[in-house]
């Protein structure tokens, strides 16, 4: 209980508030650009962060989170393209309400469900942080290897092309966690006599260059899309008669998002199919799906939020990220020297709800921001791409060189923007490669202190139940992409 | 330009098949010898693995999954790569050769350039 307030008192400084309002609207502004989105938005502000204190760091990095998820359905309803992927779904039934001249109702109930969604999800995470730091004490080298590794498994199924491509860009990213100097043996590996390499290679760099650089290369490429932009005229509270009908979706989606959220590396975009199909499923109207249902958008928009917050679950209190996004935010947090994991709840419990309370915060503020603002933010999906990517380029480039003022992550940035592009092309995840280079470090550290333990008996690890546990999900999250298939064939 | 483009989609799907597995197996046998050249240290040293250890574990998993990958049932023919990309990669290109010049003059002549060369008069 104590921790609870010493947050909200970390949380009371005037100045982490006006960053706190200062990184809605940016955030906001990134989700209701095209192309752009929560993860490189997180991405592109990392090196910015570094020089703040942690929980004002973190803060802003959630904040843009959470702003940017709900602001993906701005464009998904204006123009019929998702600000960002969790919006997809939101496309469908927003662009039929605009284009009937409804607008500002379809963004009025997203606001809303959005609000709603994100509300409900940090409150959960509130109520599992007593539940999780009581579980710190169970967890040892071993058991802290098999969850990595069970984290590193669930890669196989957040992949849009395959499940072993999925891996092998996760595999990767282990590999290029080995670079530099190794902390066990103190070893020198793959730094070819480069200094720069010892200390490895940074995750912000990387970042850079997958989640922005690699974007612009991809959007080079769709230079020849015209989108229609619907007028939007003024945003508008949902009904009554709108209230009525969507609450129970509304609060099914929330449930939906939180839970999928939890689930390590799968994110809003997951959350929301599942909340709109949930929600066609269980209304007295499916057949209006898809050609402008109230009920489709809160369904959406509330999965989508939710996941926000509980993708901070896995990511706080196991150091296994819970999204895209949040492998994102996990390096902010390595970066900042602050040990994510079961521990975090009992050694840095203020910092931890001051992060709890910021994202509160924030989904009230959107809110607000969202119905006010909404025409305001309306008017940035009328930047042309032109102008717009070789800003963000600009903006990569600087925040990679400010790091330490040094070339060699510019170079990493870029190098990493075009493996980054390949990789996309060929329908390897990028995602999976940025979870890879995170967790790289810790699966080999706790191996290794997993063997000093077990004095060099590695099939040790399997006979301690909790570590037993994690495997057995390793086993199911890998065979569960290649079964499910099978069944799915065997039913056709 | 029907045949062209027949081509240039079966160029594509032997890339995407044979080509990318090829690849990463040869990057990963590569890799795999520099993990040879790495210091190993005494056995009272080792702290439970050598150095090499983790690595070449990663490398001959990731051999293993590059095997599998001309089986997959999944997209090999793919859109050819539009002329605004490589473009753009030149631009990048230049951008590197400019920064010995001076930083902030390739960054201002990159973004300009990039955004010429996208359309924007």
């Amino acid at each position: 209980m104590e921790a609870i307030f010493s947050g909200l008192w970390a949380l009371a400084d005037p100045m982490l508030l006006l960053l706190i309002v200062l990184a809605t609207l940016g955030g906001i502004l990134v989700g209701a650009l095209p192309g752009l989105n929560a993860t490189n938005g997180v991405a592109l502000l990392l090196p910015f962060t570094i020089t703040m204190e942690p929980i004002a760091a973190i803060a802003v990095l959630t904040t843009i989170y959470c702003a940017a998820t709900f602001a993906g359905a701005v464009t998904a309803i204006l123009i019929n393209t998702p600000g960002t992927s969790a919006s997809a779904t939101t496309c469908l039934d927003g662009y039929p309400l605009a284009q009937r001249g409804e607008a500002g109702r379809a963004l009025g109930m997203a606001a809303v469900s959005s609000t709603i969604g994100g509300i409900i999800s940090v409150l959960c995470l509130m109520a599992a942080a007593p539940l999780l730091a009581g579980a710190a004490y169970k967890f040892a080298p071993p058991e802290y290897f098999a969850l990595t590794v069970f984290g590193l498994s669930m890669l196989a199924s957040i992949g849009e092309e395959s499940s072993i491509k999925s891996i092998m860009s996760g595999a990767f990213g282990v590999l290029l966690a080995t670079v530099g100097i190794d902390l066990l043996t103190t070893v020198e590996r793959f730094t070819f006599g480069m200094n720069e390499l010892t200390e490895g290679i940074g995750f912000v760099p990387v970042m850079i260059g997958v989640f922005g650089i690699a974007e612009l290369l991809a959007q080079a490429g769709q230079l020849g899309i015209v989108r229609e932009r619907i007028t939007l005229r003024a945003i508008q509270l949902p009904s009554k008669a709108d209230y009525q009908k969507t609450w129970k979706a509304i609060l099914r989606s929330s449930g939906i998002g939180t839970f999928i959220g939890i689930l390590p590396a799968e994110g809003a975009t997951i959350a929301s199919m599942i909340g709109y199909n949930e929600a066609k499923r269980w209304s007295k109207t499916p057949e209006e799906f898809g050609k402008g249902s109230i009920e489709g958008i809160a369904g959406s928009e509330a999965a989508n939020n939710s996941a926000t917050g509980g993708a901070m679950v896995p990511t706080l209190a196991l150091g296994i990220p819970g999204s895209p996004t949040a492998a994102v935010i996990l390096a902010g947090l390595m970066v900042h020297g602050l040990r994510p994991g079961p521990t975090m709840f009992t050694e840095q419990s203020t910092f931890v709800f001051a992060i709890f309370w910021s994202m509160l915060l924030v989904n009230v503020l959107f809110f607000f921001v969202g119905l006010f603002g909404a025409r305001i933010f309306a008017r940035a999906t009328l930047i042309p791409l032109t102008i717009l990517w070789p800003m963000v380029f600009l903006f990569s480039i600087v925040g990679a060189y400010a790091l330490d003022q040094s070339m060699i992550d510019v170079w990493i940035a870029l190098i990493f923007g075009v493996i980054g592009y390949l990789m996309r092309r060929y329908g390897f995840s990028v995602v999976s490669l940025a979870i890879g280079l995170i967790l790289g470090g810790m699966l080999e550290k706790r191996l290794g202190q997993s063997m000093v333990m077990l004095d060099e008996q590695w099939w040790l690890i399997a006979t301690r139940p909790l570590s037993l546990f994690f495997l057995v999900l390793t086993v199911l999250a890998l065979a569960g992409p290649f079964l499910l298939k099978q069944l799915k064939t065997l039913k056709s | 330009m029907a045949v062209e483009s027949n081509v240039t989609d079966s160029n594509s799907s032997n890339i995407s098949r044979w080509v990318i597995p090829g690849l990463i197996i040869l990057f990963c046998i590569v890799a795999f010898y520099f993990t040879t050249q790495f210091d190993r240290v005494p056995e009272i040293l080792k702290r439970g693995i050598q150095p090499s250890d983790f690595p070449q574990l990663i490398l001959l998993l990731l051999i293993g999954l590059a095997c599998l990958l001309p089986f997959e049932k999944t997209q090999h023919n793919r859109p050819a790569i539009p002329p605004s990309v490589f473009i753009s990669l030149l631009l990048i290109i230049a951008f590197v050769l400019l920064t010995h010049l001076d930083f902030f003059i390739a960054l201002g002549c990159f973004g300009g350039l990039l955004s010429f060369s996208w359309g924007e008069r």
